[in-house]
């Protein structure tokens, strides 16, 4: 079980309401054991029901006063020491299929940002908002979907979260994180991860939320769109591209590899294609002379198969018609032609291209397009026009792509406006 | 992404791709197809080979991206082999097109774009296919009737296994042997064959096509003694079956002994073949002696002494030592104008006893928030 509930199992906090329908089906009478666990489809109406009798204290905070318990919950999971977070290591990397340096990682840029100055600057807050709001988690980024829970708590509006089946631990430490280092919100955010074959439970979360957040495939924001009878605000899965001047300096080319390998090049965030203004080759082979230090400082999951394969794949071609160079969990291509190639986990991915072919590029991306990463002193002015014409919001140094500001609104929801009642 | 060729011109000569062609025929016919060259005899061929292939302008730029000089082999594992993926994007052959006499292509049933495999001569594929096949699966030498579910070369030129099954059937098979097809696999006459032998046959078919059979089959059927089936191809594309429990259905449903279902693995991108080798063991002592430490697992494959292989490390694609698992790779001293050196998806562990294959690398591991590219093309289209 690896889950927290608060007001449904008898791990979370105090007080805990008795699941009375519940133990009424299974046991006939009031005498079930104490720590009988609910199954989902009984316990996340019931955490639903303790977190909403919470919402009006925890909204009657001082709003500094939840700012200051957030910030302190991020520090904590910056805190290379604390019990949580080193749970979270032990057990995110197996369910994640990646290292635990990735994720070590990943848990530092989001939580750095996580500041008492940003969650301050974080827009103005819904005057009236609703009482429990519902997040739907998915794929093994496993941060992605924290920005509207934090939005949500900073609102003052108590956050319920379904992690995917074979995701649990964040989630469920994240979640015991706030009652730990934030007890001054009190009861504020349950966690459970079930599968999307579990019907009842998601139902069961539908029905209990006031607000949703979905983060996945477009399909499957569309499906809970159709089922829920609650706003939802969908999170689609995208992809983002970087734009390479020959000139850029080595430290941009190394930030250009962070971004590639972090999440072993499965966020969003990852530049699938690094657009090269100039000479491709050039760039592959000082990023090739690069990367082994980055690869060790983001390794991989020794022994996937599958990824190594579909490296070799791009390696063989590209070697063949342009450049390659491989190593240790990392492999840098440059394309002889602006080919949008499937690009494996873990690859840069450089594209020779001049600035209308980028353009031409990045209009053709536009629906599906997250953010754009910048290295070297081209003037970029004509992409730029078109990135503001897409409303593109995410348009960053390259190493920075994966840091995206806490108040970054994506994908045209406004996480906090979405709360107003 | 459009196939790309190679430069015109610097192709070695024709008189040079000759002399390798009859030297590696020579040294396979001169050998005994179940014993080990020495590294020496196979390093030398393999070092010439390269000269002769890095011709190919592709192929020579992709060797040299990975540090080899095709004028100083140190040795076979030294030499990258090229993803398969790779056939299907760019022409491999260090001759000129117009020079082939028989072009062979892949399956290409997942990605859409098929491989191309030209060759020169047929004939070293064919001296490097009958060693093994004879010693394999017709280890007696008999002129058994060769029964085979599926298309004569005439009808599917462009197919390697059709290649090799036709060969069967022309020099190997005796009165009674034919092709089973009616624009696909003639199920009605193959169980009618197969139900009215009077003495062993020997049926060659694809996985799938066999599986089909045996879906169809009414009632079980009793094999004479010394009948044996060849399965080949897995089973692209369908549903999961292993290999082991396929064998296990097979045999009891055609009379016959586990030894009898013999398991090849081919590709067109090689011109050699693996077997695997419990028939020849059944009617061979000292072959059992020899590679009865691992069982009659139906995953291992023997493959014959001019095709090595090594399982390369996924994540730096450099050969393991023997006994560990990755990516299976072959050097294959048959695959004389085209690439000796082929990487696949296929992850296995290499061992002296054979190579134990585990079937095609597994799938993707868990998603992030990224899109593949099919869902950006659909996405933007």
């Amino acid at each position: 079980m690896s889950r927290y509930l608060p007001g449904a199992d008898p791990s979370a906090t105090e007080p805990r309401p008795r699941p009375d329908a519940w133990i009424a089906e299974r046991y006939g009478d009031e005498s079930a054991p104490a720590a009988v666990v609910p199954p989902l489809r009984w316990a996340l109406p019931i955490c639903a029901a303790h977190l909403r009798d919470r919402q009006p204290a925890m909204h009657r905070l001082d709003p500094a006063v939840r700012v200051a318990a957030l910030a302190r919950v991020a520090r904590s999971w910056m805190d290379s020491v604390d019990p949580l977070r080193q749970e979270a290591l032990e057990r995110v990397p197996a369910e994640a299929g990646l290292s635990p340096e990735s994720i070590a990682w990943g848990l530092d840029r989001a939580f750095e940002v996580l500041t008492a100055d940003a969650l301050r600057e974080w827009g103005p807050p819904p005057v009236d908002p609703v009482a429990l709001s519902g997040h739907v988690w998915a794929g093994n980024v496993i941060t992605a979907g924290l920005p509207p829970v934090i939005g949500s708590l900073l609102a003052g509006v108590p956050a319920l979260i379904k992690a995917p089946g074979d995701l649990p631990a964040f989630a469920e430490l994240f979640a015991q994180s706030l009652a730990q280092h934030a007890p001054e919100l009190g009861d504020c955010l349950g966690a459970a991860a079930w599968s999307r074959d579990d019907a009842a439970a998601t139902d069961a979360l539908l029905s209990s939320v006031d607000r949703l957040y979905v983060f996945g495939n477009d399909a499957s924001i569309d499906a809970l769109r159709q089922r829920a009878e609650v706003p939802v605000a969908g999170f689609g899965h995208r992809l983002s591209v970087a734009v390479v001047g020959e000139d850029a300096t080595d430290d941009e080319l190394t930030g250009l590899l962070v971004d590639s390998l972090a999440w072993d090049g499965g966020g969003c965030l990852t530049p699938t294609w690094a657009f090269v203004l100039g000479d491709a080759d050039a760039v592959g082979r000082r990023l090739a002379a690069l990367a082994p230090s980055v690869s060790a400082s983001l390794p991989p999951v020794p022994g996937d198969l599958a990824g190594g394969a579909a490296r070799a794949n791009l390696l063989g071609v590209a070697g063949a018609l342009g450049f390659a160079a491989s190593g240790a969990g990392w492999a840098v291509v440059a394309m002889p032609a602006l080919n949008l190639v499937e690009v494996p986990p873990r690859t840069v991915c450089l594209l020779p291209a001049d600035l209308p072919a980028v353009t031409a590029a990045i209009e053709s991306l536009g629906p599906v397009l997250q953010g754009v990463a910048t290295a070297g002193t081209a003037d970029l002015t004509p992409v730029r026009g078109r990135l503001d014409a897409l409303g593109l919001s995410l348009v960053a140094p390259a190493g920075r792509l994966q840091t995206p500001p806490l108040d970054w609104n994506h994908d045209g929801v406004d996480v906090l406006g979405v709360l107003q009642r | 992404m459009g196939r790309r060729g190679r430069r015109a011109g610097g192709f070695v000569s024709v008189e040079a791709s000759d002399r390798l062609h009859e030297d590696v025929q020579a040294a396979i016919v001169g050998s005994d197809v179940l014993t080990p060259w020495p590294d020496a005899q196979f390093d030398e061929l393999a070092g010439r080979l390269v000269a002769h292939q890095a011709s190919c302008a592709p192929l020579r730029r992709f060797w040299a991206g990975r540090g080899l000089d095709a004028d100083a082999v140190p040795g076979w594992r030294s030499i990258p082999p090229v993803p398969t993926d790779v056939w299907k994007h760019v022409d491999l052959f260090a001759f000129d097109s117009s020079q082939a006499v028989s072009t062979l292509l892949t399956s290409g049933t997942t990605v859409g774009t098929r491989g191309r495999h030209l060759l020169r001569r047929t004939d070293t594929y064919d001296v490097s296919l009958q060693p093994p096949l004879d010693a394999f699966l017709l280890p007696g030498g008999e002129p058994l009737p060769i029964l085979v579910l599926g298309a004569p070369l005439a009808a599917d030129p462009v197919s390697s296994l059709g290649h090799m099954l036709q060969w069967a059937v022309d020099l190997r098979g005796g009165p009674g042997s034919e092709h089973l097809w009616d624009g696909g696999p003639d199920l009605a006459r193959a169980e009618a064959r197969l139900r009215g032998a009077d003495g062993p046959v020997v049926l060659l078919a694809t996985a799938r096509a066999l599986a089909a059979l045996l879906d169809g089959l009414d009632g079980p059927i009793a094999l004479p003694p010394g009948s044996r089936v060849m399965e080949t191809g897995g089973f692209k594309g369908g549903p999961e079956q292993e290999r082991a429990a396929f064998h296990a259905r097979v045999a009891p449903a055609l009379g016959l002994p586990a030894a009898a279902v013999v398991a090849e693995y081919g590709m067109t991108e090689l011109g050699s073949q693996g077997w695997g080798p419990g028939w020849a063991m059944a009617h061979d002592p000292a072959l059992r002696e020899r590679w009865g430490v691992l069982g009659d697992d139906p995953d291992r494959f023997v493959f014959p002494p001019w095709c090595r292989v090594a399982a390369v490390d996924p994540d730096t694609l450099v050969p393991l030592p023997d006994g560990q698992r990755g990516l299976l790779a072959f050097w294959d001293l048959a695959n004389i104008d085209s690439c000796l050196a082929v990487q696949t998806a296929d992850v296995g562990v290499v061992t002296p006893h054979g190579v134990l294959l585990e079937g095609r690398a597994p799938g993707a591991r868990p998603r992030g928030c990224s899109l593949a590219v099919d869902e950006i093309l659909q996405a933007t289209r």
